[in-house]
């Protein structure tokens, strides 16, 4: 194969579109115009990939490449969100409109001294070096969606934990994007950065308006002994196209958790890359999702266990309607130093519909001899013997697939906190049983 | 309460069920016996509405309504109840959750209110003391790990909350120990009323020691061969069910089993 069959074409409008619509602000530093301007050229170079590409055998870019999205999305109204479910939150929120802070419908009081939270936008006005080797980072040049977060570098937010601070709070992080008056892109990037023995939980929940691409990116630093654990969910997006993806490095004794969630997403590309840059450190990745109709979730992992004594685990569990179709690919590098790692991972998913799809690939490649690896994939369907069991207990046909689809998601989610939060997320994965209870032929 | 006349089913083109009439009232207790593979789980699954069963022929009619007509949740909700041989395991669900869910579908079925998870406790405490369940199965997924007299006990505590019309138990005392045997049997009896019926299937008499049937039929190769008091069981438990292939033609024939006695 030619590797100009491995891509689409029409990246070169892309990159002159991005060219003319991100402005150089004057108070910017200059390595970050560079930094623009290598990601348009890589843009350019090597455009979208085609599913001949490795990486992206079972998700097609081609509407995306060919759609209105190499123009900017406007400012945005928040108006166009006011039937959104929120999820509870009673701790500092922060409001991010097409990756433009709100400050009216952000609530960062509450954040203890040691925590900032802040415009990633401000942050290179001022004290802007300390972003600059974060920022700078390529591991992937040729990889799209990084591609334009690095030639639109500008919107999202810069989180920043003091070593020793103890947040015990939730940080909410609501991401809007709106494509109300005319569809496009938002491109954000948050940068986190959590010192040592410190300890920082995220909630991020994304919601779409109308035709958009979202592409979120997510750079977390954790230090020493730090605690990080996130939660993000994906509301209504029937109409985004997301692009989701997260770099964490770990350093000694630190310890992270992801916990990804959506239902009523028409595409997303959920990327998450986790080196283990330290010795024993935990890294738990958790995923559970809901598709119907003709969604599409497709979920990228990487695991890098570069030093010894470091333990990973990953659950991911995806129910499938429709005609939707699921993908987990989890890649888990065990390198010769990593010693005594332990690395678990299971995919499991659940097919409602004989037209739905569930496409599961893990990837092992473990160069260090002692080690403790595990993968697990199943595919299955609801057992109708357990159906049969609850209907003649007086349970509705609908209710009792509903029940064992929750019973089916509940507990990847098991460690949610707090329990509210927990239930909510359970009922968004179940709450669009009851509307198609009978499997399409 | 229940009459059924000339019933037919089969599962993937095999006729299990040849032509079963059998008739029971309110207050009374039933036990149907037979070998292993003459249909009795087979019976007892399409009173409750198995749909892999297809009913080829016949009536069943069930406090005046045509039971065939129903789901299997409608039929739970009209009050039958049945206690399966091989209760399902489900993981994830636990067993308090489970049978909270069943309760308040029954209840909203009948117009009842929904109890809520203080009542429920407090309901549920009773009954599993009554039956000799360790209250940590509660918390527990349904029959995920349970043993085999758990299981039959749990089966036995969802009768007891859910509290029927109509219940049918499908080999309850297989692979019970005497004691446990005792404690199903005890649980049984508590419900027996004048206004429940109750159909008891074994292939042992060791149950009916405990709880004493009014009528005892023998279902061989899908019909109701013979039907008589409780010293037909004494019969059976004696002379085993040999003397019944042999005399099929002629008992099938010479009886009316739908009406014993
Ligand atoms: N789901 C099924 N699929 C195929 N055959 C079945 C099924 N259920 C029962 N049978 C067959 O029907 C016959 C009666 O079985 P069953 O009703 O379980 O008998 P019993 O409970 O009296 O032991 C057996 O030959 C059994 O193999
Ligand atoms: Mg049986």
């Amino acid at each position: 194969m030619s590797a100009a069959s491995k891509r689409l074409s029409t990246a070169t409008d892309w990159a002159t579109a991005l060219e003319e619509a991100v402005v150089e602000h004057p108070g910017h530093p200059r390595w970050l115009a560079d930094i623009r301007k290598q990601g348009r050229e890589r843009i350019r170079q090597h455009g979208f990939p085609s599913r001949a590409h490795e990486e992206w055998k079972y998700t097609s870019l081609a509407a995306i490449a060919q759609g209105p999205y190499s123009s900017l999305l406007d400012e945005g109204d928040q108006g166009n969100f006011t039937t959104v479910k929120f999820l509870p939150a009673d701790g500092p929120v922060v409001t991010l409109l097409n990756g433009v802070f709100l400050e009216g419908s952000s609530d960062l009081l509450s954040l203890p001294a040691g925590i900032r939270v802040r415009p990633l936008s401000d942050a290179l006005r001022g004290d802007a070096d300390r972003l600059r080797s974060t920022l700078e980072a390529v591991s992937d040049g040729e990889h799209p969606f990084r591609a334009l977060a690095d030639a639109t570098l500008g919107d999202g937010l810069f989180i920043e934990v003091d070593s020793g601070i103890g947040f015990e709070g939730v940080l909410h992080v609501v991401n809007l994007i709106d494509g109300g008056s005319a569809p496009g892109a938002a491109h954000l990037r948050h940068v986190v950065v959590v010192g040592k023995g410190a300890r920082l939980a995220i909630v991020e929940e994304v919601h779409c308006h109308q035709d958009v691409l979202a592409n979120i990116h997510w750079d977390f630093e954790v230090g020493e002994d730090a605690e990080v654990g996130r939660v993000r969910t994906f509301g209504r997006c029937a109409d985004g196209n997301l692009f989701h993806g997260s770099r964490v490095r770990q350093a000694d004794g630190s310890t992270f958790s992801d916990f990804f969630h959506c239902a009523g997403v028409r595409m997303i590309r959920n990327e998450i890359e986790v080196e283990l840059a330290g010795r024993r450190c935990h890294t738990e990745l958790r995923g559970a999702y809901f598709a119907t109709g003709s969604e599409h979730v497709d979920n990228q992992t990487r695991i890098l266990h570069s030093h010894p004594d470091c333990t990973s685990n990953e659950v991911y569990r995806g129910v499938l309607s429709g005609r939707s179709r699921g993908v987990f690919s989890g890649k888990i590098h065990v390198f010769q130093d990593a010693q005594r790692t332990d690395a678990k991972q299971s995919s499991d998913s659940l097919l409602l519909s004989r037209k739905a799809e569930a496409d599961v690939r893990p990837r092992l490649e473990i160069y260090a001899d002692d080690v403790r690896c595990t993968h697990g994939a199943t595919v299955g369907e609801l057992d109708e013997d357990a159906i049969f069991y609850l209907r003649s207990r007086g349970v509705n046909e609908p209710l009792a697939r509903k029940m064992l689809v929750g019973a089916f998601v509940k507990e990847v989610l098991e460690e949610v906190e707090p329990e509210a939060l927990r239930q909510r997320l359970v009922d968004d994965l179940t709450c669009g049983i009851e509307i198609s209870p009978v499997p399409e032929e | 309460m229940l009459e059924i006349k000339n019933l037919r089913a089969s599962v993937e083109g095999n006729e299990i069920l040849k032509g079963v009439n059998l008739r029971v009232r309110e207050g009374e207790v039933h036990a149907i016996m037979g070998p292993n593979g003459s249909g009795k789980s087979t019976f007892a699954n399409v009173i409750a509405g198995r749909e892999e069963y297809q009913v080829t022929a016949g009536e069943v009619r069930y406090r005046d309504v045509d039971l065939l007509e129903l789901s299997p949740e409608e039929r739970a909700c009209e009050g039958i109840f049945l206690a399966f041989q091989y209760p399902v395991a489900i993981p994830g669900i636990s067993n308090a959750y489970f049978l909270r869910s069943s309760l308040n579908a029954i209840r909203n079925y009948r117009g009842e209110d929904e109890v809520d998870a203080f009542d429920f406790l407090k309901l549920i405490r009773e009954k599993m003391k009554l039956i000799g369940i360790d209250e940590k199965l509660l918390n527990r997924s349904v029959n995920v790990g349970f043993s085999g007299g758990e299981k039959k006990r749990n089966e036995i505590l969802q009768m007891a909350v859910l509290d029927p019309r109509l219940a049918i138990l499908d080999e309850t005392d297989s692979g019970l120990d005497i004691d446990a045997l005792r404690t199903v049997a005890e649980g049984v009896n508590q419900i027996r009323s004048a206004d429940r019926a109750i159909i008891v299937v074994t292939h042992y008499q060791r149950l009916l020691d405990h709880i004493i049937p009014d009528f005892v039929h023998v279902l061989f190769d899908g019909r109701i061969v013979e039907s008589g008091g409780k010293e037909l069981a004494l019969r059976l438990e004696k002379e085993g069910y040999g003397w019944l292939e042999k005399g099929e033609e002629t008992v099938s024939s010479a009886t009316s089993p739908e009406e014993p006695r």
